[in-house]
C-alpha cells in the first residue's frame, strides 16, 4: 500500500531559498540600484512632481531594449548560478544520499527544486522591475501594454534559460563539468558551424569569413540577441513652442514571438530533465557525464572539436610556413587533425573514466577518430559545395559592401546597390578567381618577388545591408609587372577609381536616400606656412566649403579620386598630399526623425590628381604662397633642408605642378588599368 | 520486517550486491557484518531508497522502498558519511527534518539535548567528527522512526558515548518496537547489541543466524583426559588446542550432547566455557575465509 505522494515540499523550498539568499538577494540589490539611480536623477532634476519625465512609449522602448539586448546574456549567466544553487546537491554523493533517503519522491524533489531555482531567477527581476514600475508610475510614464510584454518576455527568457540549465544539470555529476557543458550546450551549434567554416577558410581561396549562422537558432543567447529588436514608429508634430517635434506612435518588440518559442522549447527541455532525473543513478555524482548514452557523444564531440581547433593550430605551427599558397594543403592538415582528434579522444576518455589509464583496448575508438578527422578534412578540401569558385548571379544580389585597400594603405569602403556597379564587382571577382593559381601564392610561393599586397573584400547581400550575406576576401600581390599582365588587378584598379564608387565612398554616408543633408562648413588641414615652418589649419566659410565640395565632385566624376590607391614606389610620395579637407554636414535620418539632426564629416585626402579641387583651393585663396599644400615628397625635402641634409630622392620634389598643368605622375608612369578604367568610364 | 530477496546491484558491470537475501525480523537488532567492500553500504543505500536495485526485491513491511514516500517517513538512516548543509546548525537541521518526518518529536529532541550536550546553535561543520555523529543520532532518533538503519554508526564516538547511544537505540527497540539494521565491519562492536547477525562478503550473504541459533549449535569445552591422553581420533571436533594437560575443544553441537559424547572416554574434567561471537563465526565458516578473519581482527 502506498500513501499519498506530495509534489511540493515547502520545507525544502524554504531551505533552498534560505540557503542561497546571498545569490538572489545580492542580485536583487544590484538590480534595484538601477531604478533607484533613475529615481535619484529625477529628484535631482526636480522632475518628480512635474510633467511626465519621459514619454511612456519611450520608457517602453527602454524596457524592450533591455529585454532584447541585456536579458538573454544576463539570464544565461544567472540561470547557471541558480541551477547550481538549486541542484548542486546532485554533485556530492553525501548530499545525494541525504536527499534521496528523505521521505520525498524524486518527483517531489524535482518540482520543489525547480520552483526554488525559478524563484531565485525571478526574484531579482521582480524587485528590479517592481521598483522600475514604481518609479515610472511616479513620473507618469507607465504604459501597461509595454509593461505586460516586458514581464512576459523576461519571464519567458528566464524560464527557458533555467529550464536549459536544469536539463544540463542532469547530464553531468560535477559542478565544473556542468559549467562547461552548460555553455557548450548554449554555443555548440554556433561553435560547430564556426569550426567547420573555419576549416573551409583554410582551404578555400578568398573564403575568410564563411560563418552564416545557419543553425544559430540552436544557440539561443546569440540568436535572441541578434534577432530581438525594438521597432518604433513616430510622427512629426508642432509643439507648444512652435517647433517641429517627433512623437513616438508605437513601440513593438521585434521578433518577440521567438521568446514564446524558446519558452516552449524550455518546457521540452524541462521534460527531458525530468526524464533524465528519473533514470539518473545516484551513484553518478562526481561523474563528468552522468548519462550513459551521452558518453560516446561527449567522447567523439570532444574529439571533433579537438580535431578542428587543435588540428588547425598544429598545422599553423608546423606546416603553414612551408606552404607555397595562402590556402592549406590537405594532407598535412589531415594528419594534424587526426593527431589532434586522437588527443581529444583520449582527453575525453580520461575525463569520463576519471583515470589516466585509458589506452588499453581503445584502438578502435582511436582509429575511428583519426579516420573521421582525416575524412572530414578531405571532405572539406574537396569543396563539394563549390564554395571557393562561387560567385552570385547578379539577380541574387541586392546590395554589396565593397572594401578595396590599395597597396599603400589607402582604400575604398562603400555600400552599393546599383546593378551596373554590382556587375563590375562580379567581373572583378570572377577575374580574381580565374587567376587563382597566380594570386593565391604565399610569400614562400612568390619566391622573393617584390610585391605589395592589395586587399579586396566584397560582401554580397540578398537584400539591403543587414540581410543574409556572403563574403569573400582576397589578398592580392601587386607589382608593376603583375599589374601590367593581370586582368584581375587591372579590373580591380578600374573598380576602385570608378567615379560612382568613389562618389559612394566619399559622400555615401551623407548623401543617400532618406537622409536630409546640409553642408555646414569645414576646414583645410596641414597647410604649410613657409614663414613659421609650421603646419596650419584653416576654417572654411560655408561658401568656400560649397565651392570645394563642387570641385571635389567634379574630380570624382572625372575619376581623379582613387588613382593613388595603386601607385607604387616614390610616385605615391610625389602624388599624395600631406594635407586634406574636412567637410562638415548636418544630417537627419528621415526614418528616425525623432533622433534629430546629427553631425557627419567627410574627410578627403588630396592628391595631385585632384586637379579641380587643387585649383579651387588656389582660386579661393586657401592655398597660396604662405599656405602651401605639400606632397609627402615635398615635405621630406623640406625636412631634409631644415636638418641640413641634402634631399636624396631620385626626383625633384618641387617639379610637381600644383594645378592647371597637364603633367602628372601618371604620365611618367603607365597607370595600371588605364585602358580598363577608360573603358568603364566611357 | 525488512525483507531483502535476491537483490543485485551493479556498478559499471561490477556486482556490489550479487543476489543478497536476508530477513530482519520486526523489533530486532540486526547486525550486518562484512569486510570493507562487502556491499554493506550499498545494501543500506538500496534499503533507504538512494540506490535502485538492478534485480531482486527490497521490502519493508511488505512494501517496496523505492519512491515510497509514506514508507520512507517511517524509516530513518544514519549514513557513515552523514550529510548536513554546510552552514547549518543542529537546530537548522532539526527544522529541516521536521518538515519531512511527520513523527518528528520536539519532546524527544529536547530530551536528547540533555544526553548529547552539544550547543545546538553551533554550526555543524565546526563540530568534531564524533560530535557530528552524536548530532546525527540526536536528529535521527528525534524523527521517531519505526525502522532505524545505521551504517557504521559509532565510528568516532568515545566508549562512553557509544554506550549512551546504544542505550537510546535499545530503549527505542524495547519501548517502541523499533527495528534496527546496523552495519559494521567489526563483529566485536555488535556483539553486545545484536540479536540477529548476517555476514556479507563479495555482495553475498555468507551466513544469517539469530544469536540463540548460533549459541545452541556450537560448544567450547575444556577437557582433561585420563593419563594425559590426546583427543580421541573418532571424536568429531571443529578445532582442538592443548595447554598443559587441558584440551580446548570446539564442537558443532550443544553442550549437553557434547558432554554425553565425551562421557565414553571417561575424562577427568569437562567444563563448558562461553564462545564469543567471533569464535562462533570463525568455526562456523571454517575460519579460513578472509571475510571472517577481517571482521574479528
Amino acid at each position: 500500500m502506498r500513501s499519498k505522494t506530495s509534489y511540493f515540499n515547502p520545507t525544502l523550498f524554504k531551505k533552498n531559498l534560505a540557503r542561497f539568499w546571498p545569490l538572489w538577494g545580492g542580485t536583487s540589490i544590484i538590480g534595484a540600484l538601477f531604478p533607484l539611480a533613475f529615481l535619484t536623477i529625477l529628484i535631482r532634476e526636480n522632475a518628480l512632481f512635474g510633467e511626465p519625465m519621459s514619454d511612456p512609449l519611450g520608457v517602453t522602448a527602454g524596457y524592450y531594449q533591455i529585454v532584447a539586448w541585456i536579458i538573454p546574456t544576463l539570464s544565461l549567466l544567472y540561470a547557471a548560478l541558480c541551477a547550481l544553487a538549486a541542484w548542486g546537491w546532485l554533485y556530492n554523493p553525501r548530499s545525494v544520499g541525504m536527499y534521496h533517503s528523505l521521505p520525498i519522491t524524486r518527483k517531489g524533489i524535482f518540482v520543489t527544486d525547480f520552483l526554488s531555482g525559478m524563484s531565485m531567477m525571478l526574484l531579482p527581476y521582480a524587485v528590479t522591475g517592481g521598483l522600475a514600475i514604481l518609479v515610472s508610475a511616479i513620473v507618469g510614464s507607465l504604459e501597461p501594454v509595454g509593461l505586460a510584454v516586458t514581464i512576459l518576455a523576461v519571464a519567458g527568457q528566464s524560464f527557458f534559460f533555467f529550464a536549459s540549465a536544469t536539463a544540463v544539470v542532469f547530464v553531468t555529476g560535477n559542478p565544473f563539468a556542468f559549467a562547461a557543458l552548460y555553455f557548450i550546450f548554449h554555443f555548440i551549434a554556433a561553435g560547430a558551424e564556426w569550426l567547420v567554416t573555419r576549416l573551409m577558410t583554410m582551404f578555400y581561396f578568398g573564403v575568410e569569413r564563411y560563418y552564416q549562422g545557419v543553425i544559430e537558432f540552436l544557440s539561443p543567447t546569440m540568436y535572441l540577441t541578434r534577432m530581438l529588436d525594438v521597432d518604433t514608429t513616430s510622427r512629426q508634430i508642432i509643439n507648444a513652442e512652435g517647433w517641429e517635434e517627433s512623437v513616438l506612435e508605437s513601440v513593438t518588440l521585434a521578433n518577440g514571438w521567438l521568446i514564446a518559442v524558446y519558452a516552449l522549447a524550455g518546457a521540452v527541455l524541462l521534460a527531458a530533465a525530468w526524464a533524465l532525473y528519473r533514470r539518473r543513478r545516484s551513484e553518478s555524482a562526481g561523474e563528468v557525464v552522468a548519462v550513459g548514452w551521452m558518453k560516446p557523444i561527449f567522447r567523439y564531440g570532444v574529439a571533433f572539436c579537438a580535431a578542428c581547433t587543435g588540428g588547425m593550430a598544429l598545422y599553423n605551427v608546423f606546416f603553414a610556413g612551408y606552404e607555397t599558397t595562402r590556402t592549406a594543403s590537405p594532407v598535412p592538415l589531415a594528419l594534424c587533425m587526426a593527431a589532434a582528434g586522437v588527443i581529444g579522444y583520449y582527453i575525453a576518455s580520461m575525463l569520463l573514466s576519471k583515470s589516466l589509464r585509458v589506452f588499453r583496448g581503445s584502438w578502435k575508438g582511436v582509429l575511428a577518430t583519426a579516420l573521421a578527422s582525416a575524412a572530414l578534412c578531405a571532405a572539406v578540401a574537396l569543396d563539394p559545395l563549390s564554395v571557393e569558385s562561387w560567385t552570385p548571379r547578379p539577380e541574387e544580389v541586392g546590395s554589396v559592401l565593397l572594401i578595396v585597400n590599395g597597396v599603400n594603405g589607402r582604400g575604398v569602403s562603400t555600400r552599393l546597390t546599383d546593378p551596373a556597379l554590382i556587375q563590375n564587382i562580379l567581373d572583378v571577382h570572377q577575374a580574381v578567381l580565374a587567376e587563382r593559381e597566380d594570386l593565391n601564392k604565399s610569400w614562400r610561393g612568390l619566391g622573393g618577388e617584390d610585391v605589395s599586397v592589395a586587399y579586396l573584400d566584397v560582401t554580397y547581400y540578398e537584400g539591403e545591408i543587414g540581410s543574409p550575406h556572403t563574403s569573400r576576401m582576397y589578398n592580392l600581390p601587386c607589382s608593376r609587372e603583375r599589374m601590367e599582365r593581370s586582368q584581375a588587378l587591372q579590373k580591380l584598379v578600374a573598380l576602385a577609381t570608378n567615379p560612382a564608387i568613389q562618389e559612394a565612398n566619399i559622400f555615401g554616408h551623407v548623401y543617400r536616400e532618406n537622409l536630409e543633408t546640409r553642408l555646414t562648413g569645414g576646414y583645410a588641414d596641414r597647410l604649410y606656412n613657409p614663414e613659421t615652418k609650421e603646419m596650419e589649419q584653416l576654417d572654411l566659410t560655408l561658401e568656400q566649403a560649397k565651392a570645394l565640395e563642387d570641385a571635389v565632385r567634379w574630380d570624382v566624376a572625372a575619376g581623379h579620386f582613387g588613382r593613388t590607391l595603386f601607385l607604387l614606389d616614390d610616385l605615391y610620395n610625389q602624388a599624395i598630399c600631406t594635407g586634406g579637407l574636412e567637410l562638415y554636414y548636418s544630417v537627419t535620418d528621415l526614418d528616425r526623425p525623432q533622433a534629430g539632426p546629427h553631425s557627419q564629416t567627410v574627410s578627403l585626402s588630396l592628391s595631385a590628381y585632384c586637379t579641380e579641387t587643387l585649383k579651387a583651393l588656389e582660386d579661393l585663396g586657401i592655398v597660396n604662397g604662405s599656405r602651401r599644400l605639400l606632397t609627402y615628397a615635398e615635405q621630406s625635402a623640406l625636412e631634409s633642408e631644415e636638418e641640413g641634409v641634402p634631399f636624396e630622392g631620385d626626383y625633384d620634389p618641387y617639379s610637381f605642378p600644383r594645378s592647371g598643368s597637364a603633367v602628372y605622375p601618371g604620365d611618367a608612369y603607365v597607370y595600371p588599368g588605364e585602358e580598363v578604367d577608360a573603358a568603364l568610364l566611357h | 520486517m525488512i525483507q531483502v530477496t535476491n537483490t543485485v546491484k551493479r556498478f559499471d558491470g561490477f556486482a556490489a550486491l550479487d543476489g543478497v537475501s536476508l530477513s530482519v525480523p520486526a523489533g530486532s537488532v540486526y547486525g550486518l557484518v562484512g569486510p570493507n567492500g562487502a556491499g554493506k553500504s550499498t545494501l543500506i543505500r538500496c534499503l533507504t531508497g538512494i540506490y535502485r536495485q538492478d534485480e531482486g526485491e527490497l521490502a519493508i513491511d511488505g512494501q517496496s522502498v523505492w519512491e515510497n514516500e509514506a514508507l520512507k517517513s517511517r524509516v530513518a538512516a544514519i549514513a557513515d558519511d552523514w550529510y548536513y548543509f554546510p552552514q547549518a546548525t543542529i537546530r537548522d537541521m532539526c527544522k529541516f527534518y521536521r518538515g519531512f518526518y511527520p513523527s518528528f518529536s520536539m519532546e524527544r529532541y529536547e530530551k536528547c539535548k540533555e544526553v548529547f550536550q552539544i550547543d545546538e546553535k553551533r554550526p555543524l561543520r565546526r563540530l568534531s567528527k564524533g560530535m557530528q555523529k552524536q548530532a546525527a543520532f540526536w536528529l535521527t532518533l528525534s524523527a521517531m522512526p519505526d525502522y532505524l538503519i545505521l551504517d557504521e554508526p559509532v565510528d568516532g564516538l568515545d566508549p562512553v558515548m557509544r554506550r549512551q547511544v546504544w542505550s537510546l537505540v535499545l530503549g527505542d527497540v524495547s519501548q517502541r518496537g523499533t527495528t534496527v539494521l546496523v552495519s559494521s565491519h567489526n563483529l566485536r562492536e555488535l556483539e553486545d547489541v545484536c540479536d540477529h547477525v548476517g555476514i556479507l562478503d563479495h555482495g553475498k550473504v555468507l551466513l544469517e543466524r539469530s544469536l540463540a541459533q548460533l549459541q545452541d549449535n556450537m560448544v567450547k569445552l575444556q577437557v582433561v583426559f585420563k593419563d594425559g591422553g590426546g583427543v580421541p581420533e573418532d571424536l568429531e571436533v571443529l578445532h582442538a588446542s592443548k595447554v598443559g594437560r587441558i584440551h580446548t575443544l570446539i564442537m558443532r553441537m550443544n553442550a549437553e550432547e557434547a558432554a554425553h559424547r565425551l562421557a565414553v572416554y571417561e575424562p577427568m574434567l569437562v567444563d563448558a566455557v562461553p564462545l564469543t561471537l567471533e569464535e562462533i563465526f570463525i568455526y562456523e565458516l571454517g575460519g579460513a575465509d578472509y571475510a571472517v578473519k577481517d571482521i574479528v581482527l
